[in-house]
């Protein structure tokens, strides 16, 4: 290449493309990561959401999760609530953080066990995960775009599910479904298996 | 300058749960030409409701969309921004408690804040009324404690569970309790479908079981009983007869910023929100006056317009500057008049833009 040097031909390029067009792109990008090899994030959520779901369940709530990636917005306008005039937003897509920590679970895995992160016991990938967020303030359950790590974002995205508060509860209460008015007064029935406790 | 004339007999400024109130009660018992004004955008439909709720739940997105005025942001937590049609109670959570008599009298009772003009049992079929436009459900309580003369229109939202066992509890410490009343559709009502607990009635009932004012204007539209002008924000109230009388109202289009709009009509209703109409009002006096201080009158001023003269002809302005002093300084402030500047409450140094 003549007359420029080849990082700044590149610095012109970059700046001729929309910012917007380039995260739009890298979101797009991440989603189909997490689609076309969903193994790792599918052994993530074996290891840490809770296994009264059941491998069926697991399954569910991870492509849920998978899901809400997939159809996130970035900077769409948040609710805003009575008495406030403040306007938030929401911020950059987190799926584009969530996939390059997937992948460095699995790094780790090779590293530790020689093996990918899909291929270990559950003790073993639960081992991995602690390690991974080891520095992260976990006091409270974030909301999911806000969780630093994946696996936290993951958990947070469940424990906000109606499916999670039934589990807490054992309990059908079906929160924010659609649910006849005459069935409210009657103590909701036990979630199947839950008779024991 | 070019400027757009839009005439009525009445013209209503807002189309909140106030509004529509009143437009419903102008629309059956006369055949007045209604204009209502709206700052905002028409509102979400019905049928986009269920998708908007989706993604309300899912990620905490406003199910209202642009339901504000870019630019018109205020400091503190004095401002719901809720522009649209339909107003701040298309949020609202449709709990509908009237005032207790004692309420309209807290002066006389317990020698505080200020007893009301008017009292329970004079408000009572206009409370009648609005229930019935809206749907409230619910059962009356003991009636020393709701003296209310005529049943709810809709039998009452059932207890959930735990409401249920706290009522057995209330009942053996001998502790009245009754369910909360509400706007939500305990039977299917107005062509309105039955309540399922959605749980999301705030901020948004995905099947139209919440009454929202947007029904109200929906009907109102349909038969052709009103026109609304959305994207349309009124500036000033211009007074005649020696203040005595609102002459007209001068508007701002966000479509058409060149060409003001001008509002003609016999009589003129202020039901702007608790922020916007002491806003217009403090405006047509032609006061200069911080926004911090709209927010302490606005108390004083949403109640008086809203829920006491709101169906009246005219609203009343501040008519002379005494009257005015007078009232600013019940709740601290003081007066100061346009081209006088202080530094503490002139708009250069609010950090606003609805600054007057």
């Amino acid at each position: 290449m003549t007359g420029i040097s080849r990082r700044r031909f590149l610095a012109s390029l970059a700046a001729a493309i929309p910012l917007n067009v380039v995260v739009r792109r890298a979101h797009a990008a991440a989603v189909r990561h997490l689609e076309s090899d969903p193994a790792t994030l599918d052994a993530l959520g074996e290891a840490i959401l809770p296994s009264q779901l059941g491998r069926a369940g697991i399954t569910r709530a991870v492509a849920v999760f998978r899901d809400w990636g997939k159809y996130y917005r970035e900077n769409a306008e948040l609710l805003h609530g009575y008495g406030t005039s403040r306007l938030r937003t929401t911020g950059p897509t987190p799926v584009t953080r969530w996939t390059s920590q997937l992948d460095a679970l699995d790094s780790a895995s090779q590293s530790k066990h020689q093996r990918p992160f899909k291929a270990l016991t559950v003790a073993q990938r639960v081992d991995l995960v602690r390690d991974a967020v080891k520095d992260e303030r976990l006091d409270r359950i974030p909301n999911v775009g806000d969780a630093k790590h994946v696996a936290v974002a993951l958990l947070a995205h469940f424990y906000a599910s109606s499916d999670a508060a039934d589990l807490c509860y054992e309990a059908r209460i079906g929160r924010e479904t659609c649910r006849p008015l005459a069935l409210e007064s009657r103590k909701p029935l036990p979630l199947a298996g839950s008779a024991k406790r | 300058m070019r400027r757009r004339v839009v005439e009525s007999d009445v013209c209503i400024v807002g189309s909140g749960i106030s509004a529509a109130m009143v437009a419903d009660r102008l629309a059956r018992t006369t055949t007045a030409r209604i204009v209502v004004v709206e700052a905002g955008d028409n509102t979400v439909p019905l049928a986009q409701r269920a998708a908007a709720r989706d993604r309300f739940t899912r990620y905490g997105e406003n199910p209202w969309g642009r339901d504000h005025l870019e630019g018109y942001e205020i400091e503190g937590p004095l401002q719901s921004r809720s522009m649209q049609v339909g107003g701040l109670a298309m949020h609202w959570g449709a709990v509908t408690p009237r005032f207790s008599p004692e309420d309209f009298k807290q002066r006389t009772l317990y020698d505080v804040g200020t007893d009301w003009p008017i009292d329970y049992d004079e408000l009572d079929p206009f409370y009648q009324e609005a229930e019935e436009i809206m749907g409230v459900a619910g059962e009356q309580g003991p009636p020393e404690l709701d003296p209310r003369k005529r049943p709810f229109p809709l039998p009452p939202i059932p207890l959930t569970y735990n409401l249920e066992l706290l009522k057995d509890w209330a009942a053996k410490s001998a502790i009245p309790m009754w369910s909360q009343p509400s706007a939500k559709n305990s039977v299917a009502y107005r062509g309105r479908p039955q309540c399922c607990r959605n749980d999301t009635c705030s901020p948004i009932c995905p099947i139209g079981a919440k009454y929202s004012p947007d029904f109200t204007w929906n009907a109102l539209l349909a038969s052709k009983r009103v026109e609304i002008v959305p994207r349309t924000l009124v500036r000033k109230l211009v007074l005649a007869d020696g203040g005595k009388t609102i002459s007209h109202a001068v508007a701002s289009s966000f479509d058409r910023p060149d060409t003001p709009v001008e509002f003609r009509a016999k009589s003129f209703v202020v039901a702007a929100g608790y922020v916007w109409s002491s806003h217009l009002l403090l405006l047509s006096a032609q006061i200069r006056l911080s926004s911090k201080a709209f927010g302490r009158i606005t108390t004083f001023r949403s109640q008086w317009i809203h829920q006491a003269h709101s169906g009246t002809k005219r609203i009343p302005l501040f008519e002379t500057k005494t009257n005015l002093e007078r009232q600013l300084r019940n709740f601290g402030l003081r007066f100061e008049p346009v081209g006088r500047k202080k530094t503490s409450t002139s708009c250069s140094s609010a950090r606003t833009k609805s600054c007057i």
